[in-house]
């Protein structure tokens, strides 16, 4: 188990390694220069002077490797640099603008469980019967269905037509509710349909043959044995649709007026501010691939069998 | 290759609507292809005298809020969505192939150097590095389309790796060879039947993605511009009017989902046809 911890753990440094490569070797490659794009984003006329000097601070003068070399020192201590429209550094604003994704982002994922364990469980203990017809139409609306436009229904029918919650913005837990439903739906969807097949899966076990050959009460059969068995695939769906909840939200909270994350970063894109567009996609990679690995972690200690094997990953 | 479902269990319980699906599809495509022959007005014409109108019978969906004719637009919309959707698919096929292909030939550093390309590609979401990207190289469809290809050529390079290690190693490759078929009977005959499958169903739920990624990219305003009819940036600008005419959000959107849906179920019924699974993301 430790041993596998520690491999796995490590092996998150070199995909880390990479992305930021990626990810530097696109800003050098973009037409956009950071130093004009920092000029233009602060309102100071462009001199061939200020130009260089920019760059020379930037390090944009240095060659690649060096740039990579210092992104990578820079990142590994979460210093993003200097915001160029705000001046004030990345990391502050980030903060600023975290908790309210993350109350988001946490309600929805909680909504999306509570409604999808027990509709997954239900369709996937009666085969065709009137739950799993409901979850596999939820499941195709939810894989199909553009959250910005699902949103906009929301608050047409919600909001405008019966004026149960507001249109946008923060404030309540009803401000709250629009936005959670919308971002949370497609992962009902996912979740529901992913319970019902290891609920499938988990009755045709030997294991529950043989508890009902010993006249086990189906109720605890269902709980004890196919329960069980049945959520450690979800929390393997749960960590893998991290980055799609993370998607989510930079549409939810554009549409729903959340002053989170998200828009900050889409703010930021508009305002061509890099420091920002670059802690961005650097922070979503490494929720993404922690994500990941805790959940690697999580089913070693649900499943210790798994370690043994490698992970899943 | 898993055996394919008993073709008759298939018939019996999901042709009509795969036959619709699919009917909507090329229905679709016809309008997409045809749109300056059936659009009865000029998508982009502006007619302040007859903004947010209800539909008659000169403008069958109304109009929007600069007087332009609702359904043209929508019908204009389909050529963006489906033209930029095949377009992604058959650019990411391409690279993902001759990538996925070489590296799984010649396996050693050169397979090395390209999966770990793809492996930090993988790292970030998809949507984000096409985000980052724009932010980056500047917003715009052109930008969009670019970076939904450098996004989504990785998992077919994936894909078509495992395919040629797996075919590389199989007896009938091998027999075929000692018999002295030509490569190119090799390919034809035994290795692109069993490519084909997947890769249609991958490809039908592609196209799915890649026509909601667009309409994203548009609806925040980083894909197409104004005045370009498009599904997503239709919903974008309609947004402002949800009180009044929520009829301009409520249609781009239905259009948007009718599409995805049917992209998805014929999807689903190829890879139950076919025995493939049809996780790739």
């Amino acid at each position: 188990m430790g041993v596998f911890l520690v491999k796995r753990i490590l092996s998150v440094i070199p995909i880390l390694l990479l992305a930021v490569l990626i990810l530097t070797g696109l800003i050098h490659l973009s037409p956009v220069d950071p130093a004009q794009a920092y000029l233009s984003a602060a309102h100071i006329q462009p001199t061939d002077e200020l130009l260089a000097a920019k760059r020379a601070e930037f390090g944009l003068d240095q060659p690649f490797y060096q740039q990579y070399f210092d992104a990578v020192i820079r990142l590994a201590q979460l210093d993003f640099g200097t915001s160029y429209l705000s001046g004030k550094p990345v990391l502050e604003d980030v903060l600023l603008r975290l908790p309210p994704t993350v109350e988001l982002a946490v309600t929805s994922l909680l909504l999306a469980l509570v409604i999808s364990i027990p509709l997954g469980f239900l369709a996937g203990i009666k085969k065709n019967g009137f739950f799993d017809h409901l979850s596999r139409a939820i499941a195709f609306i939810g894989a199909s269905i553009p959250s910005f436009w699902l949103g906009y229904l929301f608050i047409f029918f919600f909001a405008v037509k019966l004026d149960w919650f507001p249109v946008g913005g923060t404030g309540s837990v009803m401000h709250l509710i629009l936005p959670a439903l919308t971002l949370a739906f497609p992962l009902i969807a996912l979740y529901t349909r992913l319970l019902r097949g290891s609920v499938i899966e988990a009755l045709n076990e030997p294991y529950v043959l043989f508890a009902r050959t010993r006249g086990l009460k189906e109720g605890r059969i269902l709980g004890k044995h196919v329960l069980r068995m049945a959520i450690p695939p979800m929390i393997t769906g749960l960590g893998m649709n991290l980055g799609k909840l993370l998607t989510g939200t930079i549409i939810v909270e554009t549409v729903f007026s959340w002053p989170g994350f998200g828009r900050y970063f889409i703010e930021a894109i508009f305002d061509r501010d890099m420091p920002v567009i670059q802690g961005y996609v650097f922070l979503a990679a490494l929720v993404f691939i922690g994500s990941s690995l805790l959940v690697d972690i999580i089913q070693a200690v649900i499943d210790p069998r798994l370690a043994k094997k490698g992970g899943t990953v | 290759m898993n055996t394919p479902l008993p073709a008759t269990m298939i018939r019996s319980r999901y042709t009509p609507l795969l036959y619709l699906c699919a009917f909507v599809l090329i229905g679709m495509a016809g309008v997409a292809l045809f749109a300056p022959w059936i659009a009865p007005h000029d998508p982009n014409l502006v007619d302040l005298t007859q903004k947010l109108h209800g539909p008659s019978s000169a403008y069958p969906l109304g109009t929007d809020q600069l007087g332009r004719c609702l359904l043209s637009r929508l019908i204009y919309g389909a050529r963006i969505s489906l033209g930029c959707a095949v377009l992604i698919f058959i650019a990411s096929l391409a690279i993902g192939l001759f990538v996925g292909t070489l590296a799984g030939y010649r396996d050693g550093w050169v397979d090395q150097l390209l999966m770990r390309l793809c492996d930090g590609v993988m790292a970030f979401p998809s949507l984000i590095l096409v985000l980052g990207l724009v932010g980056i190289f500047g917003p715009g469809l052109k930008q969009v389309i670019i970076a939904l290809m450098l996004v989504q050529w990785v998992y077919y390079a994936r894909m078509f790796r495992g395919m040629v290690m797996t075919l590389k190693t199989e007896a009938f490759i091998a027999a075929a060879r000692v018999n002295g078929s030509s490569s190119w009977k090799i390919i034809r005959t035994h290795i692109l039947p069993n490519i084909l499958p997947p890769l249609l169903v991958i490809g039908t739920l592609e196209m799915g993605w890649a026509i909601m990624d667009i309409s994203a990219m548009s609806f925040l305003g980083l894909g197409v511009q104004s005045p370009t009819a498009e599904w997503g940036a239709m919903i974008h600008e309609g947004k402002s009017y949800i009180r009044t005419n929520p009829e301009l959000m409520i249609y781009p959107g239905l259009a948007i989902m009718l599409v995805i849906i049917s992209f998805n179920l014929v999807g689903e019924q190829l890879a139950e046809r076919f025995g493939v699974s049809k996780t790739m993301k």
